[in-house]
């Protein structure tokens, strides 16, 4: 009942302070201002002539509030010109061609990008849970203001800022520079925009909103990262591209059988058509290309959100880096089911990857053992793994063990607040091949996998 | 958004002269001002505006303790009064500071915090406009109550408006809608000053049906005043300039002149008096000569309070209250002080102030007619139309009436078998209290034709070696009766003399009781006069540490790098006054809605836009301009005299004209 007052107070007091962020003018806030704190102040009229303020400043408000109902005669055209990708806590620039279409000089027209609305769900202020809430007092953690705040920039995605647009000369189509600073990966959805029109004393604005469904990925961090060293028995050997360790590679022969037409004639067996006289060919094991594996754990309540959201970047990283080599990459991780991504050679782009990883949200409900069949099924495949745990319990040994068993190079990487308890644990669970499993604290992923 | 010039000092001088300060003001001005004609600035860091900051908070909280000390009551009008001052360091900083504007973070030291550990985004805002609000707001303490104020506050509105008014809007159409809003203003302002005296009224009525313990009521029924006489609680003290040992003084709170079912009512309303320039002296009747003087120190409850007053009150001095009224019966009422509040009262110990009778002090409610018209022929006075008895006479056989057959009881007996508690206590018990001897009295001399009214007060007879004042108990709670005769309004009492011996027997005081009220008033008079007397005397001296503090803070801030903007400002200015540059004509443009592309060359904008010109001549005057220019930069030779003066002219005037 209380939780329910306190989501419906938050969510009211976003919409009012929307509106009055809209609304208001700096000059008008100002005079809000003015009439609150003379209200406060001049409430006993017996000592103050503050009352006087309080009406002089209320009548401007007032004034300002009627003279807004004036229509605004204006027909303007605007459309963004979005790049594909944003990355995360850099300025992202992006133009907006703004036409006048109406035969008036436009002046003094203020821009504000709307977004979808950004108010978690109930449910979510709820369960979810801000990075290092247990901090909190009590006062906080009951209130759940902090967490409707995180939750809110979370969802918004970025930072907006207002564009004051230069004069419209009628016909005229202008180019003006819009900023944007996202903060959290994902898509940003732009669901319209407001062109703010300032009444005749400049306090209220009036507002045109204007409906223009657009988007742009805002791709996780990136880190300048060294590519682990997945050592393969078969690193060094010719062919002309890496290939697989574990099936073999193009010149190892596998069994004869009858010409077809259009093999290759240096593939006909010769002494066996001289035996014979019918032409055989020679076949040969097939060919496939170095093939990693990432592994993401996707599950962390949401306490651990910060590490979850340490290992999307890291995973996102590797991708870039590892993309470099002429390779195959499984992406792996659960979400709402297994996914299972594959990119290079030819099969999808790296970018697609990233995107990916852009949306993926953790999981409380299930554990990392979900992922086994799958890397059961498929570790044949691999010729290395990198693994990405926010932990070190039964299904991540599991996992590195069945690596290990199909002696298939493995780098572990596990983020964690506490490098030092987490490093120990481990001594203790593998103590002796634990040179590839990196213990990195969440905050300090470049310093240390930038030089692994 | 920046202040415009010198809208800032004219804050600052409009807050000196309305409130007695302008010497600090003009100082403060022309430091400000100051900032507009020195060419230096210092080259404050977000780390440096933190300690300005802070140097406020610590005046800030120096103010907060010397106007609770001072005076608790109106220690936010004095905070307010001082704001200026106190958020002068921030506002000067600010003004000459390389930055110009502060981060919105510094103000706030949870937000300092979060900015070490957390990603920030630096907001910043220039505060001269919300510093000229709050001067604007702090000149509205000194409650000069007249238009000046309000036309000066328009005057500071409009100024900062027509700054910020959109490009959208004609000249016109601001002036009407600001002279439309300033009309609403003044009418709205008259408003709240009635409505606010209405809601005064409301309020007034609402204690005067529903609150039994306020002071300001109208009515009083009998037996009250026995409550009151159950405790010996010190309820207020004075001292007489006239006082010799043993001698007493009834001071009067309220007088009532209706008499129903058991209640006195007053008819009389009370009106405002206005106090002197200081506020703190009101005339409470008309000048005469008055040699007597009172001092009393009363508490007021829930704000309010109805002064013990000796007779003949002319004035009343050193009374720091919001307001005061009194009413024809010469009850006097305060509202709004301190909760102890000091009252020097002249007067004349005479009753010649109070309204001269009319019908109402004639009045005897037919409930209690029976017992009165039959007490009154025992006594031969009923109905003494005949005049046979002069009215001093009268007086005499009343008051040996009750000396002789009544006894002083607080013991109180109801009504009985009789109608009401009066016919009792006249026809059966003959033993009561001070109300039923003067209700009696009071109906009596109505019988015998005289006027007549019930007054309830306190006798002041108790003098306090310790105190070296009287002091006043509750159950000092007194009525007695005001008789009309010769012309003018006595006292006139018929209780036994010897009633507050009998009160003092029954309710007997407590030593340590009285001693406790003398350390709470003690504590309070430090608090509300010594204290106010001591801080305005020596309160300055309190501001020594806040001093070593800035000036250890000034020290600190003396590492702060110094930066002489002289040179680039005189090299622009040099270059200014030679060369007006054709950047200045892109500015222009731009900001009209034409801006360049990065791509376009110079020909090829002008030529693209060159068709929204009104005049096509203009066109071509950029064209050549355009040349001009780029034989000044990138000629070996560069522009002649007359060339530049050429280029010069033609950029001043395409300017002036607007050219679209």
């Amino acid at each position: 009942m209380f939780a329910r007052f306190l989501y419906k107070s938050y969510a009211l007091s976003y919409t009012l302070r929307l509106w009055r962020k809209r609304h208001f003018t700096p000059g008008g806030i100002m005079m809000l201002w003015a009439v609150i704190l003379s209200g406060i102040f001049g409430f006993n009229i017996l000592k103050t002539d503050l009352y006087q303020v309080l009406a002089l400043s209320f009548s401007f408000i007032s004034v300002s509030v009627l003279l807004s109902f004036l229509p605004i005669k204006a027909e303007i055209k605007i459309l963004r010109i979005l790049p594909d990708y944003a990355g995360i806590s850099t300025e992202l620039t992006y133009e907006l061609e703004v036409t006048n279409l109406s035969p008036k000089i436009q002046k003094g027209l203020i821009f504000y990008e709307n977004i979808h609305d950004p108010r978690p769900s109930f449910k979510n202020l709820l369960t979810k849970k801000e990075p290092f809430e247990h901090t909190r007092n009590i006062w906080d953690k009951k209130t759940l203001y902090y967490r409707w705040q995180w939750l809110l920039n979370k969802n918004m995605k970025a930072f907006f800022f207002p564009i004051q647009l230069p004069d419209l000369p009628p016909g005229e189509t202008i180019r003006v520079v819009a900023v944007l600073i996202p903060h959290y990966r994902g898509y940003i959805h732009f669901s319209g925009y407001t062109l703010a029109k300032p009444d005749i004393l400049g306090l209220f604005n009036r507002l045109l909103n204007i409906k223009k469904s657009q988007k742009i990925l805002v791709l996780p961090k990136q880190y300048q990262l060294t590519t682990p060293e997945l050592q393969s028995t078969r690193q060094y050997h010719p062919g002309g591209v890496n290939f697989a360790s574990s099936i073999g590679n193009c010149d190892e022969f596998m069994s004869l059988r009858q010409y077809r037409p259009g093999d290759p004639m240096r593939n006909i067996h010769w002494r066996t058509f001289a035996k014979t006289n019918e032409l055989v060919v020679k076949e040969f094991e097939d060919e496939y290309f170095v093939r990693h594996a990432l592994i993401l754990d996707t599950f962390s309540n949401s306490d651990n959100e910060i590490f979850f959201e340490a290992a999307v970047s890291t995973a996102s990283s590797y991708i870039t880096s590892l993309q470099a080599h002429e390779s195959i990459l499984d992406l792996m991780f659960v979400g709402n089911q297994i996914y299972s991504f594959s990119s290079g050679r030819g099969l999808a782009q790296s970018e697609r990857m990233v995107e990916t990883l852009a949306c993926v949200e953790p999981f409380e409900d299930k554990t990392i053992l979900e992922l086994l069949p799958v890397i059961e099924s498929n570790i044949k495949k691999f010729s290395g793994s990198i693994c990405i745990f926010l932990g070190w319990e039964q299904g991540h040994k599991k996992i590195y063990s069945l690596f290990k068993q199909a002696l298939i190079p493995i780098f572990v990487i596990i983020l964690t607040r506490d490098k030092l308890k987490m490093e120990e644990t481990i001594f203790q669970d593998m103590n002796h091949s634990r040179a590839n499993i990196k213990v990195i604290h969440y905050n300090h992923i470049q310093q240390e996998l930038g030089a692994v | 958004m920046k202040a415009p010039s010198f809208y800032l000092s004219a804050a600052v001088l409009f807050w000196g002269w309305q409130v007695h300060l302008f010497w600090i003001a003009i100082l403060l001005g022309i430091i400000l001002e100051s900032a507009n004609v020195i060419k230096s600035r210092f080259d404050f860091q977000i780390s440096d505006f933190n300690k300005f900051i802070d140097i406020s908070t610590v005046l800030l909280a120096g103010t907060i303790v010397i106007a609770l000390s001072i005076e608790a009551e109106e220690a936010i009008f004095i905070l307010l009064k001082w704001f200026p001052l106190i958020f002068f360091p921030v506002i000067a900083a600010q003004s000459f500071s390389t930055r110009g504007q502060i981060d919105i973070q510094s103000f706030f030291l949870v937000a300092r915090k979060k900015r070490k550990t957390k990603k920030y985004y630096s907001k910043t805002i220039d505060v001269s406009y919300i510093y000229s609000l709050f001067c604007i707001l702090s000149a509205g303490t000194a409650n000069s109550k007249g238009y000046v104020y309000y036309i000066s506050v328009a005057i500071f509105f409009i100024w900062a408006l027509w700054h910020i008014r959109s490009k959208r809007v004609s000249s016109f159409l601001w002036v009407i809608a600001v002279f439309i809003t300033i009309v609403s203003g003044f009418t709205g302002h008259n408003g709240i000053r009635m409505a606010s005296v209405k809601i005064n009224q409301l309020v007034m009525e609402y204690y005067y049906n529903y609150y039994n313990l306020n002071p300001f009521k109208t009515f009083t029924a009998l037996g009250e005043i026995t409550k009151l006489k159950l405790s010996d609680k010190i309820i207020f003290r004075t001292s007489f300039d006239d006082y010799t040992p043993g001698k007493s003084y009834l001071l009067h709170n309220a007088s009532y002149n209706r008499f129903a079912i058991s209640n006195w009512f007053v008819t009389s309303k009370y009106e405002a008096i206005e106090p002197d320039m200081n506020n703190t002296s009101w005339q409470i009747n008309p000048f005469v000569e008055s040699s007597k003087k009172m001092t009393a120190y009363f508490r007021l409850i829930k704000n309010r309070a109805v002064l013990s007053l000796p007779a003949g009150v002319v004035s009343i001095s050193e009374m720091k209250t919001g307001a005061c009224e009194k009413n024809s019966m010469q009850s006097v009422r305060i509202e709004d002080g301190p909760s102890l509040i000091k009252c020097v009262v002249s007067y004349t110990d005479e009753l010649f102030f109070g309204a001269r009778p009319y019908d109402h002090d004639l009045l005897i409610p037919k409930k209690e007619s029976s017992a009165l018209i039959n007490i009154a022929r025992e006594l031969g006075i009923a109905d003494n139309s005949d005049a046979d008895k002069s009215q001093a006479e009268i007086l005499k056989i009343i008051k040996d009436y009750f000396l002789n057959n009544f006894t002083y009881s607080l013991d109180l007996k109801g009504k009985g078998r009789y109608k009401t508690p009066l016919s009792n206590f006249l026809n059966n018990t003959k033993a009561g209290h001070c109300e039923f001897f003067a209700t009696a009295t009071v109906l009596l001399l109505r019988q015998a034709k005289i006027p007549a009214r019930y007054v309830t007060g306190y006798i002041a007879h108790e003098y306090s070696r310790i105190e070296d004042q009287l002091i006043i108990r509750q159950r000092d709670a007194h009525a007695w009766v005001k008789v009309f005769i010769n012309g003018q309004w006595e006292n006139f009492d018929t209780t036994p003399p010897s009633f507050f011996i009998t009160d003092s027997q029954t309710i007997k005081s407590s030593l340590i009781e009285d001693f406790l009220s003398f350390v709470g008033f003690k504590l309070s008079q430090l608090r509300h006069e010594t204290g106010t007397k001591l801080m305005k005397k020596y309160g300055f001296w309190l501001t020594l540490p806040l001093g070593l503090i800035l000036f250890f803070r000034v020290k600190r801030t003396n590492r702060i790098k110094r930066v002489r903007m002289q040179s680039s400002t005189e090299d622009n200015q040099k270059q200014k006054s030679n060369d007006i540059s054709f950047y200045l004509i892109e500015l222009e443009l731009s900001n009209k809605g034409f801006p360049r592309h990065e791509y376009e060359t110079y020909f090829a904008w002008i030529e693209r836009i060159g068709y929204h010109f009104n005049n096509k001549q203009t066109k071509n005057t950029l064209q050549t301009l355009l040349r001009l220019h780029n034989k000044k930069r990138f000629s070996s030779s560069g522009l002649n005299k007359n060339e530049q003066k050429l280029l010069n002219l033609k950029i001043t005037t395409l300017l002036k004209n607007q050219f679209l």
